[in-house]
């Protein structure tokens, strides 16, 4: 079933919409919470949260891409539910992030459409590489296995990445 | 914001960028993701646990070889017999050949008759010693050189190289991953300029103190002898490549400090004004070029064995470096060659030693106020949980490699409690004091170390326990460090700053006093295991680190983040009762443990060396077979130190030994007890004296002023009685015009005026009779910086040679040289060995011949020897006389024995004699 039938599903309050989605989308929400929970039962419990919330959120929302849509949802409920937890390779990607996107708070409105602006200007494995990596949480090597490149190039690629996304922003007037 | 804010910012992008990136379907395609909870090894791979055992052992089995090797490593050539790896007192014998002249003897040569005939003069075979790491002998040379030389450097190599591996892997990681990192401010005008000065003081001084270590390599290597016109140093052949193995460790870090302060600080200084590094990496950078220059300044102090006190009072001086400071001023045109003097007396105070000094608190103040304000300059930060992790992490690893270095430490100075002789109760309880200082702290704080990393690891350390637990960490720590620092700086020179530990400083001494070989000093101040101050302050600060960090932590929290503390369960009181009985019992019995073991290889020994049977044996140095050695009754005219005096129906030469006195009598040898000692003593009045003179008190007073007799102070004779006279208004032996020297001769019952001293430091060398010959033979003292007196009216008391002598003492203000005409005469005639040195304790240098005397064909000598020659005017003198018994055919050294002026026994066992050919070459002794 395509999403334009799902979200149907949903907007019509018919619980075959939760199956559905768990049929498609559900190996997809548990990559996205394991990669940040690192563990079984805690992404489960994240991702039957995420179907409860879409099912309270649709309608009235209708997202353009319910992929990208439950993606955030199940994203921000591991993030959130690892707080009281560790994930070492997480918190790797936190610190190399830190090091290439410091602003403050009152600037944080501004980030998301720069940081937009700048995927843009990336090339497409580059882009890949960067959201595989800090939106989606993927470890290194499962990057490296995926896109057939050694852990070592995604490492540099990354690195150099960062250091484009710092420069972005520093000449836009944010101080890293 | 912190990293995970700015992750959650990601939420922003473009729903299309997310579909594109997703590679779920990918992965499906292969493998199922499996739960990605590590293994139970993975974990404990990972711990820093894991860490800690795995870096201690691997340090505790390269240095183990490092340590055996280098420590080993022979100093010069040995006098034991191939394959016997024995230390006896045919060690004491020079047993080579006539080798070339210029070179030194072979370690395997072996003269046939020579060894056999002093074994059957000791009555003794020599015995097997247990102690540390005895490299060679059965082994043969071969192997004995793979294990002295190649061995270690291969092993260091390969440490180094996978060091080097791991900084590589490091420093990529780091530069594509900047965890953690602050951003690198642009620096202020003053930091650069501070920087840019800092760079170039370290590039100035460096050249300066490569130099001196160079130059103090080359000193290693060198001899100081007396000549007639004063010191001249001289190139002992082939001496460096016998100690290129004990040097190459020892100058190692000096060496490399020298090289790596100033390319720290230039660049530093680079990429820090061009914002290639974060402020962390310049702070870093900063501090490590200052510890470099101050390493470098003080040579690292602590591997040669010198105190830290005794360089900074005399610039350095204790290696005879002085003579490097006007060299380099004469190379780069300071001042003119007629300047440069051979004579480092001149150089000991001046200005210029200390000119190290004044470069090391420049670069250290413009470190400092680099530090300051780049320090200050830094954004105030919450320090990240990930951040104490690391902290601890460093600590832990520290710490154990510090406990595995002590446990390498205690383990190695075992063998050589076994050889310990006449060992009293008392040196027991201290050496198991030391013992449980010297690894209990390091052990206790790996301890702490762990315990802080694996709460910290599971969430269950709160910042207040954390502050705790990392502050006593690093107090321990500073503790160790400083103690350790005190005993490794500590060679008898080091007092002010030892005093701040007298009992440790005790134990130290005791030690050194008490076992053989030097086996404490010897693995304290193993260039391996003397890194332990080091480490210890490495750790400490790691510690400080943490705590700062933990400190920081707790601040800035809101009461809410701060975790609760832990509700405790109720402990039954019983169950509480038995935990601490149980702990209690514990450590009873590891410290009983440990006394026991102590207390047992001293009570064997004891056994053994008063029931004759293998505890003496092994401590085949002890005071029974010295006196065995010397069974042929020795000429009068040789005693060589301590004190001439009556012990019953005999007169000798005493030599305390501890509580001991040693007796070497014309008719043998015999080994008094204090007690026995004391009922010697005679009360003779001044009275007694002007009587036996025939003097009226008239002239009694004007020739000599009011007069006591000192009671420790009498010496008799089967012919005659020698008195010492005190002035009588001071009984303080050191002011100067206290002494007269008065023999009543038994025989007309007179008594001669032999001798009216002025003398500033005489109090620790009272020869008696013959000493007070010896006194003036000797040449011993410089008498040019004092003013002295001889009284001769009664020049037919005085002995033959005697009148000689003082025929030739130039009086009022004698010169160095002019005093010891015996010393021309017996460097003429019989090639008298002139210098010897001290295993692991530098060189040391027989100045002069004292006397010499020739009974059959052997020719009896005696050298006086100052241990150091930084020593002051002010200060006790420590220097010690050799006496050496040569065959006077062929100048072949038969036996040496090295004895006490005052308190200091050196170590004997790798005393090795040289002699002056007619060319002035160093030579093999026996060399015709």
């Amino acid at each position: 079933m395509d999403d334009p039938s799902i979200i149907a599903l949903y907007f019509a309050r018919n619980e075959q919409a939760v199956a559905e989605t768990e049929k498609v989308y559900g190996r997809y929400c548990m990559t996205v919470s394991m990669n940040i929970l690192s563990r079984t039962q805690d992404a489960e419990e994240c991702v039957n949260d995420t179907y409860l919330k879409a099912w309270n959120s649709i309608p009235p929302t209708r997202p353009r891409s319910l992929k990208a849509y439950l993606g955030r949802i199940v994203r921000n409920l591991s993030l959130n539910r690892l707080r009281d937890r560790r994930n070492e390779d997480l918190l790797l990607a936190f610190d190399e992030l830190e090091a290439c996107i410091p602003v403050r708070d009152e600037q944080a409105s501004e980030l998301p459409g720069l940081i937009n602006d700048f995927l843009r200007t990336l090339s497409d494995l580059d882009r890949r590489l960067f959201l595989g990596r800090y939106w989606y949480s993927y470890p290194i090597p499962t990057l490296a296995k995926v896109y057939g490149m050694t852990s070592n190039a995604v490492t540099i690629r990354l690195s150099r990445t960062r250091t484009a996304l710092r420069t972005y922003l520093e000449e836009r007037g944010y101080r890293v | 914001m912190n990293g995970r804010k700015i992750y959650e910012l990601l939420n922003g992008v473009d729903d299309a960028f997310i579909e594109d990136a997703d590679v779920t379907d990918r992965l499906a395609a292969g493998a199922d993701r499996r739960e990605r909870e590590p293994s139970a090894f993975s974990r404990f791979m990972n711990s820093p646990a894991a860490a800690a055992i795995l870096s201690g052992v691997v340090a505790f089995a390269v240095l183990f070889f490092i340590v055996r090797a280098g420590h080993n490593a022979p100093v010069g050539p040995d006098p034991t017999p191939a394959g016997h790896g024995t230390e006896s007192v045919t060690d004491l014998i020079v047993t080579e050949p006539v080798t070339e002249p210029a070179t030194l003897p072979e370690r395997e040569t072996e003269v046939p008759g020579t060894t056999a005939d002093t074994e059957k003069a000791t009555g003794t075979l020599p015995a097997q010693h247990p102690g540390i790491g005895i490299i060679g002998g059965a082994d043969g040379p071969t192997l004995a050189l793979i294990l002295r030389t190649v061995l270690p450097l291969v092993l260091a190599a390969a440490v180094v190289g996978v060091g080097v591996f791991f900084l590589i892997r490091a420093i990529r990681r780091r530069a594509v991953l900047p965890r953690a990192s602050r951003p690198a401010y642009p620096l202020t005008k003053p930091q650069s300029i501070l920087l840019t000065v800092l760079a170039a003081l370290c590039v100035v001084f460096a050249p300066y103190l490569l130099t001196i270590q160079i130059e103090t390599i080359r000193f290693e290597t060198m001899g100081l002898i007396a000549t007639d016109h004063g010191y001249e140093m001289v190139t002992i052949p082939g001496r460096f490549r016998e100690m290129l193995p004990q040097l190459l460790p020892l100058f190692l870090v000096p060496l490399l400090t020298c090289v790596a302060g100033p390319v720290l600080a230039v660049v530093n200084a680079v990429r820090a004004r061009r914002r290639r590094q974060t402020d962390r990496c310049t702070v870093l950078l900063t501090s490590l070029t200052a510890g470099c220059a101050a390493v470098a300044a003080f040579r690292f102090r602590m591997l040669g064995g010198l105190s830290l006190y005794d360089d900074l009072m005399t610039g350095g001086s204790t290696d005879l470096a002085e003579l490097m400071y006007w060299r380099y001023y004469r190379l780069f045109g300071f001042i003119g060659p007629n300047e440069f003097r051979n004579d480092y007396f001149l150089t000991r105070y001046t200005v210029y030693p200390h000119i190290k000094y004044i470069f090391l608190g420049l670069i250290l103040a413009a470190a400092g106020a680099a530090l300051i304000l780049i320090l200050r300059g830094r954004p105030k930060t919450t320090p990240t949980e990930e951040s104490c992790r690391r902290s601890v992490r460093v600590l832990t690893v520290l710490t154990s490699v510090l406990a595995a270095l002590s446990l390498l430490g205690c383990i190695s100075v075992i063998p050589a409690l076994f050889t310990v002789s006449d060992i009293s109760l008392t040196d027991t309880a201290f050496i198991g004091y030391a013992a449980l200082l010297m690894l209990g702290l390091p052990a206790a704080c790996f301890v702490l170390a762990v315990i802080l990393s694996v709460r910290l690891k599971k969430g269950k350390l709160s910042d207040r326990t954390g502050v705790v637990l990392s502050a006593v960490t690093a107090g321990l720590l500073l503790f160790l460090a400083l103690w350790m620092f005190a005993l490794t700086g500590n060679n008898f020179e080091g007092w002010q700053l030892t005093n701040l530990f007298p009992m440790e400083t005790w134990v130290l001494l005791l030690l050194s006093g008490v076992v053989k070989n030097n086996a404490w000093q010897a693995v304290l101040m193993n260039p391996v295991l003397s890194l332990r101050p080091c480490l210890a302050l490495a750790a400490g600060a790691a510690a400080l680190v943490a705590m700062v960090k933990f400190i920081r932590r707790r601040g800035p929290r809101p009461p809410e983040d701060v975790k609760p503390k832990r509700e405790k369960a109720p402990v039954d009181p019983q169950k509480r009762k038995k935990h601490i009985i149980g702990w209690c019992l514990a450590a009873a019995a590891v410290i009983v443990t440990v006394l026991l073991v102590v207390g047992i290889a001293a009570l064997i020994n004891m056994i053994g060396s008063r029931s004759g049977g293998p505890g003496k044996e092994a401590s085949a140095l002890s005071v029974t077979d010295r006196v065995l050695v010397c069974d042929e009754p020795l000429p009068e005219g040789i005693m060589p130190a301590g004190k001439v005096q009556t012990f019953g129906k005999q007169t000798g030469l005493f030599v305390r030994k501890r509580e001991q006195w040693v007796l070497f009598a014309p008719s043998g040898a015999q080994v008094c007890t204090w007690q026995e000692k004391e009922q010697v003593r005679r009360s003779y009045t001044a009275e007694d004296v002007r009587l036996a003179l025939g003097w009226d008190d008239e002239t009694f007073r004007s020739k000599l002023g009011e007069r006591t007799v000192s009671e420790n102070h009498v010496y008799e004779y089967p012919d005659a009685v020698l008195i010492r006279m005190m002035r009588a208004d001071s009984d303080d032996p050191v002011y100067n015009g206290n002494e007269v020297l008065v023999e009543i001769s038994r025989a007309d019952r007179r008594a001669y005026l032999t001798a009216c001293t002025y003398t500033a430091k005489s109090q620790s060398t009272y020869f008696g009779r013959v000493g007070a010959r010896l006194y003036f033979e000797m040449g011993c003292y410089d008498f040019s910086s004092h003013e002295y007196l001889l009284y001769t009216e009664h020049e037919d008391a005085l002995p033959p040679y005697g009148a000689g002598i003082l025929d030739k003492v130039r009086l009022g203000s004698g010169q160095w040289g002019s005093l010891i005409p015996v010393r021309d005469a017996v460097r003429a005639d019989e090639r008298l060995a002139f210098l010897f040195e001290d295993n692991g304790r530098g060189l040391c240098f027989g100045s002069a011949v004292c006397s010499y005397r020739q009974v059959g064909d052997r020719l009896y000598a005696c050298l006086y020897a100052e241990q150091d020659l930084n020593q002051t005017e002010d200060d006790d003198p420590d220097g010690a006389l050799l006496a050496v018994m040569l065959d006077a055919s062929d100048g072949r050294v038969l036996y040496a024995q090295l004895f006490e002026a005052e308190n200091y026994i050196p170590d004997i066992s790798d005393i090795r004699i040289y002699c002056r050919g007619a060319d002035g070459v160093l030579c093999d002794p026996a060399m015709p």
